[in-house]
């Protein structure tokens, strides 16, 4: 076999995730010293540390120096095909999920707003920028971009607490947001985005950009957001159509 | 947690430029001097700021002409379901694979929760590197429960797909879960992905089902963040 089965191997990482399923570890609970789990798995220390390391790296676990390593909560993990509404779906999960209201005002819309929403450049558009807190923690800054004559008069709804944007748009204005299109990836918070969300400067974040769609197919809503990596995890679930499948796949 | 300095602080708001494509493919960065003037930092801070992102492969310099964009971006769309490679094709980009590990074991505790299988029972066990000429675009590890998937431990994966194995097996899979997370990676992974110890990586994890509900797969992929986006549609 080649010189990486060793190396890449997750035995046992699988090791220590089977002591802490087994035990009922939770949140907070404490693993067995280094020197301790290498003589339960019969590993040596080089090879324990890199697996605790790994763990580490992917949240399972956190070391405090000097203390000992502990199991970590999960990451809260969002699904975004239950809803596209961020309360609805974390209201369903029993989750208490509230905002922040940091900044709401008529601005021109810049190149990339206008090229999504398919508008004018320099077109009157609000511009709603709020925290997101699930459990009172901090996880997400979310700026939304709405064509203000599509929606006039929004800025006299009071978006300081847990009011809906989706929930208000359809209610108040009959803009039913059906779809999302969002594009993923990795970032690091900046110092104000940091200081915002109690977190680090340079710590990992997602950085989604998305386009709300209506029924019609008409983009409505452009929206931007930042949130942190380490409390936040996106799933989807992917159905596909059997039929559509058949023959459809091209080897290699 | 270190300290962010102001040259990280720029090279990431460059890479946003390019990521939200205000930088695109081929378009000329502003000069140092001007980059300087306009964030208010020294020539210093600039230089190192696009050095990272020349070693990242974002960025050319070109002395005496300027600094470009020249950014080999993947995507990855999470509604397609036929396989890396083919997806990859689709974009223009052929994949290579380098086979890193490929062997039968027990499932073990984890994999009979997984699969729903006995302990005992077997599994196959690959990793590949996913590889654009010699650039690492992904690092992946598959399990599959032998049983569901005859013969899946005979075939030479820097040939064939597992989607080539599923046709030949007539499995259909119909619907995947998937996860998706910021993780540190470390020693062996960094290396193989072209990555510094401890950077950050976007991890995929998912599992994916036949017609019958049945776990066929379990997948994780471990992909180079600084240069992966996802696209998704949720409904």
């Amino acid at each position: 076999m080649s010189k990486y089965a060793q190396l890449v191997s997750d035995k046992l990482r699988e090791n220590i995730e089977e002591y802490i399923g087994v035990n009922q570890l939770q949140a907070g609970d404490k693993l067995p010293s280094e020197r301790s789990l290498a003589q339960m798995f019969q590993a040596n220390r080089i090879t324990l540390r890199r697996a605790l390391q790994q763990m580490a790296g992917e949240g399972q676990i956190y070391s405090i120096p000097g203390q000992g390593t502990y199991v970590a909560c999960e990451k809260f993990c969002e699904n975004a095909d239950g809803s596209i509404s961020f309360s609805s779906s974390w209201n369903q999960a029993g989750h208490r999920v509230s905002s922040k209201l940091i900044h709401f005002a008529v601005a021109d819309s810049n190149l990339k707003t206008s090229q999504l929403l398919g508008v004018p450049l320099g077109s009157r558009v609000y511009e709603l920028r709020r925290i997101r807190l699930i459990d009172d923690i901090p996880i997400s800054i979310e700026t939304s971009y709405l064509l203000e004559e599509m929606c006039p008069g929004l800025n006299r709804f009071d978006f300081r607490r847990s009011r809906g944007l989706y929930q208000t748009l359809k209610e108040e204005y009959g803009i039913e947001i059906v779809q999302q299109q969002q594009n993923i990836r990795a970032t690091k918070l900046r110092e104000e985005e940091a200081d915002l969300l109690c977190s680090d400067p340079g710590a990992s974040a997602f950085y989604v950009s998305a386009v709300g769609i209506a029924k019609d197919g008409k983009s409505i809503e452009r929206s931007l957001s930042v949130t942190r990596a380490d409390r936040y995890a996106i799933s989807y679930h992917v159905k596909i159509n059997p039929v559509k499948n058949t023959g459809s796949i091209q080897p290699g | 947690m270190e300290k962010y300095s102001l040259y990280q602080q720029l090279a990431d708001s460059l890479r946003d430029k390019i990521y939200e494509g205000k930088y695109a493919f081929g378009d000329k960065l502003p000069s140092e001097r001007s980059l300087a003037e306009k964030f208010g930092i020294s020539h210093l801070t600039v230089r190192k700021a696009l050095a990272i992102l020349e070693e990242e492969g974002m960025l050319l310099r070109v002395q005496g002409k300027g600094t470009f964009v020249r950014a080999q971006k993947y995507s990855i769309d999470m509604q397609h379901m036929d396989g890396f490679s083919s997806m990859f094709g689709q974009q223009g980009i052929t994949i290579t694979n380098k086979v890193l590990y490929s062997g039968v074991r027990e499932a073990g505790f984890k994999y009979s929760r997984i699969f729903g299988i006995p302990r005992e029972e077997p599994v196959f066990e690959l990793i590949r590197l996913r590889q654009n000429g010699e650039d690492p675009v992904a690092l992946e590890y598959n399990i599959l429960p032998t049983k569901r998937v005859p013969h899946v431990e005979e075939y030479d994966y820097s040939l064939y797909s597992l989607w080539d194995v599923y046709r030949q097996a007539g499995i259909q899979l119909v619907e995947e879960n998937q996860k998706l997370e910021i993780v540190k990676v470390y020693n062996p992974q960094a290396d193989l992905l072209n990555v510094e110890e401890g950077a950050d990586v976007l991890m995929l994890s998912s599992t994916a089902l036949d017609l019958s509900g049945k776990v066929i797969e379990c997948t994780k992929i471990y992909d180079n963040a600084k240069r992966m986006v996802f696209y998704a549609s949720t409904v």
